[in-house]
This record gives C-alpha cells, structure tokens and sequence, in this order.
C-alpha cells in the first residue's frame, strides 16, 4: 500500500480531473480504499518546469475527491460465457484489466515553491500525471494562509459549480478541518451551519 | 504608516459618489461605504457644480440612509464568531464590508442676494465627488442669525457635528414677529430651551422686551440674569420682574362680555341675556373700563325683570339674584379680579425686561381670562400706539414691539375646547406681526393644541415627541419640518431640538446650549425626599407626638374620649 492513488486519465475542464486508481493486478499499488474516499485530499504532479532545480517538494495541483465511477464493460453484457470469472483471469486477464474505478478529482489550489495556495490554479496537469493523498499534515498547510489563519477560500467556487454533491463535500470537508483545526472549530461551525441550512432544511422546505 | 487625518482634512476628502437622482426632483442618492460613520441621518454634505459660471456647492442634507452591501445573516451565527472571520477565512479579507445608499435632500446653493437657498433644480451628475460640509460653511449658511450680533438669538449647536463646531443663531427678528412654537413631551427640556431663549433675549444685542405666562412658577431662575456680567454691556442690564398670583391684578371693568361669559359658568338663555344687558348698560352708564363690580351688580338689578322697580326687591327675581351670587362667587372673592387696580402695561413691558406672570394657584378658567384679557391690552395698545392713537403720555402707550411667551400653550388655545383666550391668541398669530406683537407658545401636547394656532407659527422648535397623536398634529400643522425629520422626533434625546421655519435657513437638528442661569424646572427627586423624611422628618414628628401619648387618657364622666 501507498500514498499513490493512481494516474490522471481525463478531465472535464481546467479544475476537473478523473484520476483512474490503480487496477486489481497492479496489487501492491492499490491504494487503501480511505486515500479516495470522498472528501479526501490529493495531490496531481504537475510537469516539472526545465529551469526548476530538482526541488524536493516538486509542484503540484491539489485537490479534492468529488466523485467515483465504476467501469465495467461486462456490464449488461449478459450473454452466456464459455469462461467462469475464475478461469477468466487465466485466460484473458487484459479483459479483467478494461474494469476501472474512476475518481473525479476538483483542483482547490496548488503548491509551488511559495507553498500551499488556494484558488483555481494557472498551471494544468498531464495525462498521466501521478496523484498521491495528502498527509493531514499538508493539509493542514493547504488550509493556512500566509498569516496563519485558516482559510477556505475555494469554498466560493466549490458553491459555484452546481454539482449536487459540493454541499456534501463541503460538509465533509468542514467536518475534516474541525478535527485537523479545533480552535477554529467554532468559525468552521458558522460556515458547516450556513451551507447544511441552504442544502439541507432549505430544500426540504 | 498612514497618520491618522486632521478634522478638515477628513472633510476635504470624497465621502460618497453620486449614484443618480432620487425620487423626487429635489432628491439624489449617493454610494458611500462609510467606515468611520461620518454620514449621519441629518449631516450635511455638498457637491460641486457650476452655476452661472462659476462652481459653487450645492448642499444638500442625508435624509435616509440604507445598506447595499453587508455580510449575510447566516455569518452572524455565532455572537463569538465576528463575521469578518468568517469572510476572511472564504478569502474575502478587505474591510470594506459595507456598502450604503445615501438619499439626500438638496438644499441648493447659498443665494446671498436673497439670503436663502436656491436649488439647482437639476440633479448631480452620476460619479460626483461628495463631500461633507465644513464647519466653518454651515455655521455662515444654516443660521438667520450671526452669533452674538444684534437680532441673533445662539440657541446651541448642530447635533451632527461636535460639541460648539457649529454654532446656530436664530433669527430673533423671524421668531418675534412670525411667532415661534416650543412643542415637546415632558422632560425633553422644553422648559430649559425656552429659558435659554429668554436668556438671548435678554442679552446685551437683543434687549428684548418679553412676558412670560408661567402657569408653574418656573423661570424664577432667571432672575440670575440682573447679576451675570455676560448679560450687562455699558449701561445696560437686563431686568426680570415677577409677578406672582398674589400681585396680579385684573380691574373688573377690563374684562369683556365674552370674559364674565366664560368665568361664570352654567348660565341660563335668561342669564346670558340679562348678563349682556347688564354689560351694556354699565358701559353705557359709566363709561367703559369706568365701574365696579357693586356697580355692576347694580347694573344687574336695574336691567332685571323689574315689577316693584326697586333695587333690593330685585334680588327676588330667580335670575338676578343668581347672577349676581355667581358674579360675586367669580369675580367677589378673588384677590385678582379688583374693583380698581389694574396691572399698567407700562409694569409689564420694557426694553430688557422679562416679566414673570406666575399663574400657579390659579384656577384654571381665570388663567384663561387673566391671560385673554391681558393679550387684548397689548395688543390694543400697540395698534392704538402704531396708528398713532396713543402718544406718549396716554396710559398704555407701548411704543416699542413685544414678545409673549405662553408656557402650557394648550390650555390657552386647546383643541377641541373653547377657551376665552383662544380668539386673542388666534387674532395676534394671524395680526401681530404688523403690530410687533410676537407670540412663543410652548405646549408639551400639541395634540391638545389648537391646529390653526399652531400652523400661524413659523418657527417651530420640535423635542422629543412620543405620543403618536402629537406627531400627526405637528405632521399636519408644522409644514417646513418634512416627513423625514419628523421620524426623528421619538429617536431625540434630551436637550437635542428640531429647529425649522422662519428663524432659520433650513430645518436643523440641534443640541441646545448649556444655560447661564440655572433651570428651574428640575422634577423632584421623590425617593431622595423620602429617604431625607426617614432622617430628619420622623425624628421630629415621632418627638412632637410623643407628649400625648404618653399622656392619661382622659375621658368626661359618660366615658367618652376627648382630643
């Protein structure tokens, strides 16, 4: 098990990645299913600029987990099969190999040689590009601004996007940074209450 | 570092930028964000603009003021958690967080041809600088008056501003010949405004020649007056006389039908009649302002139904002998209506003089005649004196213009009632200006106050005024003051008045001065008092009556106990 949780393979715009993890043969690689958990922090490799020295913290994108897909291309192939699934793996393995899961990765910030920002970020990853976990460490530096405060600035623009499930990942989110910063539980409060109140009561109203 | 700004610098730098015209014509509305909450209700700010050529401001005054931009409630949650945290912590770390609207009402630029305010008629143009007007510009523009000068009267100073940065002087001028109205509810310092008024009046530059109706007895303080050496200039010094209920005097013969009509109450058809024959006839037979009240009731008797034609036997008939026990129950045994003595005008107004007439411990209804009877002197004397009727040596002779200020003004032109002084009064708002005979009337509730009384006076000064029946009538009868500051009267404070009309060059908010003499109108101190009765009072009581106690019961032979 590593903090590597797989490859960039696709995105849907400049902030939205689908990282693919790795596949059930690539065991030793496959990532504990807690590192692409929804709500959890990641970090894309960025391409290395030519001049840069060889920095020990190389730039890179860092996001959040949004989303999970499944593929499976047996899937409503229902026709009967010579093979079991067991001898399957024997007998073709690169079919086993096209079932992917997918995660859709939204860039919050990135982090250069200034360290951590937050804010849709300038540079774009590659296809390919490795993605890694955060440690709660990193993530705690993601959420510090310059003066130390914590700060949430991509909320704004995790609200914008009107994906139906932003107001669950900021939930999630808050409820993370309440445990990672718990004297600033009570300001984190204000914002969980406000976005549970427009997502949760209002709706249902 | 940025070193914090001077009071004029802070004045010459923008405050807001024109939005656009507002909604009526003599209306704009500004964008300010304010952080140091410099534009009050009520400030007074300008823009610039060219008028006949040259740029002149053009001021205006902030008459409503609402948010365009604040933090979302939901921010607020947590009383703990201020809501610029929160904001910051979203990324938005500006401070400036709020944003306002301004609704301001142009006043115009200073005519000094006309001396008044003449509006543009034209609205700013959109991203206009505004700014707040200097001190220096509102003191010379706001005030009639200049401070200290003849015909000014420093009543106190603008409230949007510090304490004395703005000093307004009304126009003594304005309020003694239009007439002045001091309305406000009990303890907002009505009484000590007046005061203060009478003070000015009696300063060396004003030397004005004031009688106080003063049904409480409280502007005895004001005697002060003949011992400050602020109020006395070479040669010069301020008189205050006071007469108290048992100096005054009303000659019998002074009082008009209407008068002996309204002090002698529940009179028949017959009485009436025979009330305003016997007038007539006394008048007639000795001249008026020439009898007595033993000839009056002679009178009485003489024009009574008559069947013996003698006078004794005429006490038999029903209605002479009421009449006459009602005019001796009125006019007999008060020690203010006399058979001869009069109270001269002469004894009453002067140059530099303020008279006190104190009318506590008098009856309501004889306040009233007392008072309708002594306005109708003044005022026939200064008509008969202006056209020239009277000459010096004749007896009420006043060649010089008066100021009357009536305390309690609702009992002497009430509303919905008729009071005997309510005609004089009516006729000297509506007359006395081309006579010089000037009226102040104070009154804690206009809406007891007659209405045509109240709108006859064109300077107003508003205090705190609570009673929503009491706005309306002013709202109906005060029309310079505009709807605007008239919702500021229930948000003022002691001592802060809504100055408006003739005696000023647009309605002002204004924090009254402090007095020079003291004020005598302080309400008791009731639980200092009963404290004191617990020390001093039940000591000595308990002293006095502890003789009898201790004394036998005596009681007479069939037992009973004596005191």
């Amino acid at each position: 098990m590593t903090d590597r949780i797989g490859i960039i393979v696709n995105s849907n715009s400049h902030i939205d990645y689908v990282c693919q993890l790795a596949s059930p043969f690539e065991r030793e690689q496959r990532p504990a299913p807690d590192a692409y958990a929804f709500g959890a922090f990641v970090a894309i490799d960025l391409p290395q600029q030519p001049a840069a020295d060889l920095a020990e913290d190389p730039p890179c994108l860092i996001g959040v987990i949004y989303n999970t897909l499944l593929v499976n291309p047996n899937f409503t192939n229902l026709g009967p099969r010579l093979t079991s699934q067991t001898e399957q793996a024997v007998f073709s393995p690169d079919l086993i190999d096209e079932t992917a899961m997918l995660v859709g990765i939204l860039a919050l910030g990135w982090q250069d040689d200034a360290g951590p920002q937050q804010g849709t970020p300038r540079l774009a990853a590659e296809v390919n590009a490795s993605v890694r976990r955060l440690t709660d460490e990193e993530v705690r530096q993601f959420h510090r601004d310059p003066r130390d405060n914590l700060t949430l600035r991509y909320a704004a623009a995790l609200l914008a996007l009107n994906n139906p499930l932003v107001p669950a990942l900021l939930l999630e989110i808050i409820d993370r940074l309440g445990s990672l910063f718990p004297h600033e539980k009570a300001i984190l409060q204000v914002m969980r209450d406000n976005v549970a109140w427009k997502s949760i009561v209002q709706p249902a109203g | 570092m940025v070193l914090p700004k001077t009071e004029n610098e802070k004045l010459k730098t923008a405050v807001g930028t024109v939005k656009g015209p507002g909604e009526t014509l003599h209306e704009y509305t500004f964008i300010a964000p304010d952080p140091e909450r410099q534009l009050k209700h009520g400030e007074f700010v300008y823009y610039t603009a060219p008028v006949d050529g040259s740029q002149r401001q053009i001021l205006g005054r902030i008459t409503a003021r609402a948010a365009v931009k604040l933090f979302p409630d939901t921010f607020m949650a947590n009383p703990a958690v201020p809501p610029q945290t929160v904001a910051a912590m979203l990324g938005y770390e500006s401070e400036a967080t709020e944003l306002f609207e301004l609704t301001v009402t142009v006043l115009g630029y200073y005519n000094d041809l006309l001396q008044d305010f003449t509006n543009p008629r034209v609205p700013p143009q959109g991203g206009a600088s505004i700014y707040i007007a200097e001190n220096d510009t509102l003191t010379d523009l706001l005030s009639r008056g200049r401070r200290g000068q003849l015909g000014s009267a420093h009543i106190g100073d603008l409230l949007s501003r510090d304490p004395v940065a703005v000093p307004v002087a009304l126009d003594v001028r304005g309020f003694t010949s239009t007439h002045l109205a001091i309305i406000a509810s009990t303890g907002s310092g009505k009484s000590y405004l007046a005061g203060v008024l009478l003070e000015e009046l009696l300063m060396p530059y004003n030397r004005a020649s004031v009688l106080v109706i003063d049904p409480h007895g409280e502007y005895d303080t004001l005697q002060q007056v003949q011992n400050l050496e602020s109020f006395r200039d070479s040669g010069y010094s301020p008189r205050v006389r006071i007469f108290r209920p048992q100096d005054l005097r009303v000659r019998i013969s002074s009082l008009t039908l209407p008068d002996l009509r309204y002090l002698l109450t529940n009179l028949s058809e017959k009485m009436h009649y025979q009330l305003g024959r016997a007038f007539r006839y006394a008048q007639r037979t000795w001249g008026e302002d020439k009898y007595t009240l033993e000839q009056f009731y002679m009178a009485v008797r003489e024009v009574g139904d008559s069947t013996q034609g003698e006078d004794e036997s005429n006490d038999d008939d029903p209605t002479t002998g009421a009449l006459i026990w009602r005019l001796s129950a009125a006019l007999g045994g008060s020690g203010i209506f006399h058979d001869f003595e009069n109270i001269e005008l002469d004894e009453l107004f002067q140059p530099g003089m303020c008279t006190l007439v104190q009318l506590n411990e008098v009856e309501q209804r004889q306040q009233q005649v007392i008072v309708a009877a002594l306005l109708r002197r003044v005022y026939q004397a200064r008509i008969d004196t202006e056209k020239g009727k009277l000459q010096r040596e004749d007896r009420n002779h006043l060649p010089f213009p008066v100021f009357c200020l009536l305390e309690e003004a609702h009992n002497f032109a009430p509303a919905n009632a008729d009071a005997v002084s309510s005609d004089v009064l009516k006729t000297i708002l509506s007359e006395g200006r081309k006579f010089g005979v000037g009226v102040g009337l104070i009154s804690q509730r206009p809406g007891r106050l007659d209405g045509d009384v109240l709108s006859q006076c064109m300077t107003q000064c508003i205090m705190r005024i609570t009673n929503p029946i009491d706005q309306n009538r002013i709202a109906e009868s005060v029309e310079s003051v505009g709807r605007d500051m008239l919702k500021e009267l229930p948000a003022l404070s002691k001592g802060q008045v809504i100055v408006s009309g003739a005696s000023v060059n647009t309605p002002l908010m204004l924090r009254v001065r402090t007095r020079r003499t003291e004020h005598g109108g302080e309400d008791i101190n009731a639980p200092a008092e009963w404290h004191q009765w617990f020390e001093h009072e039940q000591p000595a009581q308990a002293a006095a009556n502890a003789l009898p106690a201790e004394k036998e019961l005596e009681r007479d032979e069939d037992g009973v106990l004596w005191a």
